[in-house]
């Protein structure tokens, strides 16, 4: 291990030395003087380890620094001086100044520290004046004290704890270094290499300017350092006779009679200290500290393992099942010859060519029978080392997968800090709470989540709780609650963000999103609270009154909500004004693996990422000239009243679009211009028209003609929407992102790469890479659909409508696109829990609702043997709606009729197929289930 | 100082590339081609997890792009990461890319053995193919071994 490495490894460890300081800190300034003396110990440890560690290293500013801070906590610790707030102010500042020096080690030689240091000077003591030798002392000890005064007690105590010896050194300038054409400075900066020159006679150290002329002919120096005496010399580059050991024991013999009676004093006291010091030693011992860029590695090879794994998983289940095939035609085979050799045997008799024939046929026989031994037996043994392989692989994978896992602690621990400063500047009255630090999360996560999270909880601390006489006015506590919480559910980390504040008024939020020009006043009208509440994640909005320097300039909420979302989780708000707000994240466990989509163009495989990915549009290759449209140089479709500008991810991507030959089953290029020119131009649109007539006329299989329905993603990028037309959509796959190659940097239409189940590898679109490329003018659409509005067109719109039943005699349609899934159960996966009916489902329960509780003119359900639920698109608590049977799905333009039918929940109805149909307005049974939840 | 070079053929013409240079040599390529791409880039592969860009260098000599035949093998070089402290120590004279690169071949060839001294600078032009991309020649008994420069060769400015 060199240098760099050992440097390297000392700030890692003095970084969470600090760590763990901050909160003892914090819990020594709320209990004062009443605090545990384990606390105290705790961080006088931590503070010594820091300042031990970089003495070796020559960085004088981080020694001093905890050098000072060490000199405090250790008179806290003898109950020199009270513990009050200036203290715990002073140590905090000290802390963070450590902190910002162990960033920037190399660096932290130029950080001044004055002000640190004048904040603790008024609770160090007044120096620690050396002590008179004593007769006790050796000669050479009282030699060095006598010629070096400004060695102290504490620097003789810091060699001993540290393990260090002290030499004095007589240094023959002339023979040292007029003779090796050295300098005093260079030799020391050398030497500080190895340990730390205390002092020197004359005083050279801290002078810095005016260097004298001529260098006094013999140096006196006192250098402390690790390293034995018969070692010094060669370090050092001096001749050994200058060396000379100074002998500490007589010193050593001293501290300890000092020590003893105050130690018998405070017997108890010094019990604590020896048992916290055993269980930290504990800790370290079973925590190895490892490098991420190694464990990246064996996470690739634990990947690979899998994949070589499922390939002898396969090979295997074929060899079971050939293997009983071939002991079978082995043995027909030993059927046959021995039926031979009789046959041989009986027509012939003994004449003397057949005996070779016969032989022949006898070792023939026996090579047979050996090669019956091997067959199924031998198969089932390998089957049960395959198994094995099998069984440690995957543990091995999960292993690996966790040691990348970090506790949310890391994070949270800052928490207490930021919030007590906060309440201090802010002159509020906060409390933190914290539950589940030791939820675990993918350690890149845990590092991209610490901004947001902290932007989170300042807000609370400055926007949410309010001052304490506000509250007092309202009715509340004086002490305002932020509540942080974490847990796992679903294979998801939920943080929660929670406070007991102000709240968010909704429609202060809608005046300000008017005001800020995010959204029309019209809009504002029509939406409900919760959509207005999301408005504060958009770019540019801040409802803060007083701008501070602790949040609300406006740049906040969208970020934290992009960071999130980068990182695959969901970021959701619920607020009640006057009661509080909590915002909570959805994560995934680890930012390596992805939910994604995979589409595909020709024989390419693409994923999409689940995050950028709201739905998936089918066209049926009939409807394609009636539903594209034309604006500008833009193709688009028309989606529940949207205009939806289309790419062909082909056309991107330069790949040659293909189609299933319905004749042949064959993939074959489609030559297809764009879509809408076919209307132009009769010819084209006959040429293409007859294909697809041939499609759906032609061939009567129903399969050839879905596959090529035209299939569209319907992707967000940024504010935008915009449908990517795909030739297939195959599969949704956990994917592990690995970054895009140097090479393809240039193609920003590729968020990176992955590999698949099969080993090949695939790309990963990038939503927002592919708009751009695309250069869609979404400008030019919006203004398009202005003009619809102004002109009051009426488009006929089509709407893809789920028909089902609830067991009574109505029919109901709901629009398709606002339900998620379509679980299908059984009667007897409903759990009872009080009145409430629930099944499990992604491993949490999910609530049923029935119909007729929200919409009380319809019949009653009756109790099916299969039920088939429908879970709702953007629920904030997890509630599916009960349905008997889902009938089918259409698509088509509807006339809805308010007057038969009508109120709350229902849109009103409508002739489906000749048939009456109730359409339900999703939006407000949505909200009537929330509240009834 | 002698050095040994892993010799390969493009367009049946002899290459050759320093061997501290090679990680592995690989027949199996399970290509998946990438576009929009620069046009030497043939797609990328899976080796044991890691994902390998194989480029094919026949485009910037100026011998048109590889078919794949039965002999194409990869060539699978060593990362700069790798190659970084033997270029400092004077081993190497040039440096690898930062990705794991493959380099497609149209067949492996022998290892030979040369001392530096016998390498020849290179005109402007060798059998057709671009002289920058060269850094040497080496006269072998009745062929002639172009020495790549690969930095030039792997750049990926374009």
């Amino acid at each position: 291990m060199n240098e760099q490495d050992m440097l390297t490894d000392l700030i890692l460890e003095s970084k969470e030395h600090l760590e763990t300081i901050e909160p003892d800190l914090l819990e020594l300034e709320q209990k004062g003087q009443d605090v545990s003396s384990e606390i105290v110990n705790s961080i006088f440890r931590a503070v010594h380890s820091v300042k031990g560690g970089f003495g070796f290293f020559g960085k004088t500013h981080i020694v001093e620094l905890s050098h000072a801070m060490e000199n405090v906590m250790s008179r806290v610790r003898d109950g020199e001086i009270a513990v009050t707030p200036e203290l715990v102010d002073a140590l905090l500042q000290g802390l963070d100044k450590l902190r910002a020096m162990l960033d920037d080690v190399e660096g932290s030689e130029s950080m001044s520290f004055d002000q640190e240091r004048a904040l603790l000077q008024p609770f160090l003591s007044a120096a620690s004046a050396p002590e008179t030798p004593t007769g006790n002392d050796s000669d050479s000890l009282s030699e060095l004290r006598s010629r070096h005064p400004e060695v102290t007690d504490d620097h003789l105590k810091d060699a001993i704890k540290n393990g260090r010896q002290v030499y004095q050194i007589n240094l023959d300038t002339a023979k040292e270094l007029t003779a090796k054409e050295r300098k005093t400075a260079d030799l020391f900066t050398e030497w500080e290499k190895f340990g730390i020159v205390l002092d020197t006679q004359p005083p050279l150290l801290k002078q810095k300017q005016g260097r004298p002329k001529r260098p006094p002919k013999d140096i006196s120096i006192v250098f402390t350092t690790i390293l034995e005496s018969d070692l010094v010399a060669d370090a050092l580059q001096i001749d050994s006779d200058a060396i000379l050991t100074i002998d500490l024991r007589p010193f050593r013999e001293q501290l300890r009679q000092k020590n003893r009676p105050a130690e018998n004093d405070n017997s108890g006291k010094t019990d604590t200290k020896a048992t916290a010091v055993k269980k930290k030693d504990n800790q370290f011992e079973d925590a190895l500290r490892v490098r991420v860029n190694l464990l990246n590695n064996l996470m690739n090879f634990a990947g690979e393992l899998v994949l070589a794994r499922n390939q002898l998983l396969q090979t295997m289940t074929h060899q079971f099942e050939e293997t009983p095939k071939s002991e079978m035609l082995v043995r027909t085979i030993m059927e046959s010859v021995t039926e031979f050799i009789g046959r041989l045997d009986s027509s012939t008799g003994t004449h003397a060519g057949n005996a070779a024939v016969e032989n022949e046929l006898h070792s023939l026989e026996s090579r047979i029978r050996s090669l019956m031994k091997f067959p199924l037996s031998e198969v089932r043994s390998l089957a049960s080392i395959v198994q094995n392989v099998d069984v440690v692989t995957t543990m091995l994978q999960e292993g690996i997968m966790q040691t990348r896992l970090q506790p949310l602690a890391v994070v949270f621990n800052k928490f207490p800090r930021v919030i007590r400063d906060l309440a201090k500047n802010l002159g509020k009255q906060i409390v933190l709470e914290q539950v589940g630090q030791d939820v675990e999360l993918d350690k890149s996560l845990i590092e991209l989540l610490s901004d947001p999270l902290t932007h989170l909880v300042r807000n609370c601390a400055d926007h949410g709780i309010e001052d304490p006489s506000v509250r007092e006015k309202a009715g509340k506590p004086k002490e305002g609650h932020v509540v942080l919480r974490a847990y796992q559910e679903g294979g998801k980390v939920i943080i929660e963000v929670t406070d007991d504040g102000a709240g968010v008024d909704a429609d202060r939020v809608r005046t300000k999103a008017v005001e800020r020009g995010i959204i029309t006043a019209e809009q504002a009208q029509t939406m409900n609270d919760r959509e207005a509440l999301l408005l504060i994640f958009s770019p540019g909005f801040s409802t803060a009154q007083n701008v501070s320097d602790i949040s609300g300039r406006g740049v906040g909420m969208d970020v934290v909500k992009t960071n999130i979302e980068r990182m695959g989780g969901t970021v959701e708000i619920e607020s009640e004004h006057g009661q509080g707000t909590s915002i909570i994240l959805r994560l995934p466990l680890t930012l390596a693996i992805i939910p994604s989509l995979i589409v595909s163009i020709a024989d390419r495989r693409f994923a999409i990422p689940q995050v950028g990915l709201e739905e998936i549009v089918r066209i049926r290759a009939g409807d394609v000239t009636k539903r594209v449209e034309r604006i500008g140089e833009a193709e688009v479709i028309r989606l529940r009243g949207n205009l939806l500008p289309l790419v062909q991810l082909s056309d991107v991507l330069h790949i040659a679009p293909t189609f299933i030959d319905p004749k042949t089953g064959e993939r074959r290029i489609d030559r297809r211009s764009r879509w809408s020119d076919r209307r132009g131009n009769p010819e084209t649109q006959q040429a293409a028209e007859s294909v697809y007539k041939e499609k759906r006329t032609g061939t009567p299989d129903r399969r050839a003609s879905l596959s090529n329905a035209v299939k569209i993603a319907v992707l967000r990028a940024e504010k935008n929407r915009y449908g990517l037309v795909v030739d297939d959509v195959l599969d949704s796959e956990e994917i592990v992102v690995k970054p895009l190659p140097e090479y393809l940097k240039s193609s920003s239409c590729y968020a990176g790469a992955t590999i698949m189940g099969d080993g090949k590898v695939a790309m990963i679109l990038d939503p927002n890479g592919i708009a751009s490329l695309a250069d869609l003018h979404f400008d030019e659409i919006d203004k398009q659909a202005q003009k619809d509005k102004s002109k009051n067109v009426t488009v006929a719109e089509t709407e893809k409508l789920l028909l089902f039943s609830t067991g009574g005699t109505e029919l109901f349609g709901v629009n398709l696109g606002t339900i998620a899934r379509i679980e299908k159960r059984s009667l007897e996966e409903v759990e009872m829990i009080g009145d409430k009916q629930l099944v499990t489902y992604d491993d949490s329960s999910l609530r049923l609702f029935h119909l007729h509780r929200f919409l009380p003119a319809i019949s009653p359900s009756e109790p099916d043997q299969t039920m088939y639920i429908l879970v709702p698109k953007n629920a904030s608590r997890p509630f599916g709606f009960v349905t008997s049977r889902v009938k089918d799905t259409v698509e088509t333009s509807i006339q809805i009729e308010t007057h038969s039918v009508n109120g709350p929940g229902i849109r009103g109805s409508a002739l489906i197929n000749e048939k009456m149909t109730v359409i339900l307005d999703m939006e407000s049974l949505l909200q009537q289930a929330e509240q009834a939840f | 100082m002698i050095r040994q070079y892993a010799t390969f053929r493009l367009n049946e013409h002899l290459y050759g590339i320093d061997v501290l240079l090679v990680r592995e040599i690989n027949r199996h390529i399970d290509l998946t081609e990438v576009s929009p791409a620069p046009e030497f880039v043939r797609g990328l592969v899976n080796l044991r997890g890691q994902i390998v860009t194989i480029i094919d260098p026949g485009v910037r000599l100026g011998l048109g792009t590889r078919q794949m035949l039965d002999t194409s093998c990869s060539i699978v070089l060593k990362t700069r990461q790798e190659t970084d402290r033997m270029v400092k120590e004077g081993l190497l004279a040039e440096h690898t890319p930062k990705d794991t690169v493959g380099i497609l071949v149209d067949s492996i060839d022998d290892m030979v053995l040369f001392d530096e001294q016998e390498i020849e600078a290179p005109p402007p032009n060798v059998n057709g193919v671009d002289g920058t991309y060269i850094s040497g020649l080496i006269k072998l008994e009745n062929q002639l071994l172009s020495l790549l420069r690969l930095d030039r060769l792997l750049s990926s400015a374009q």
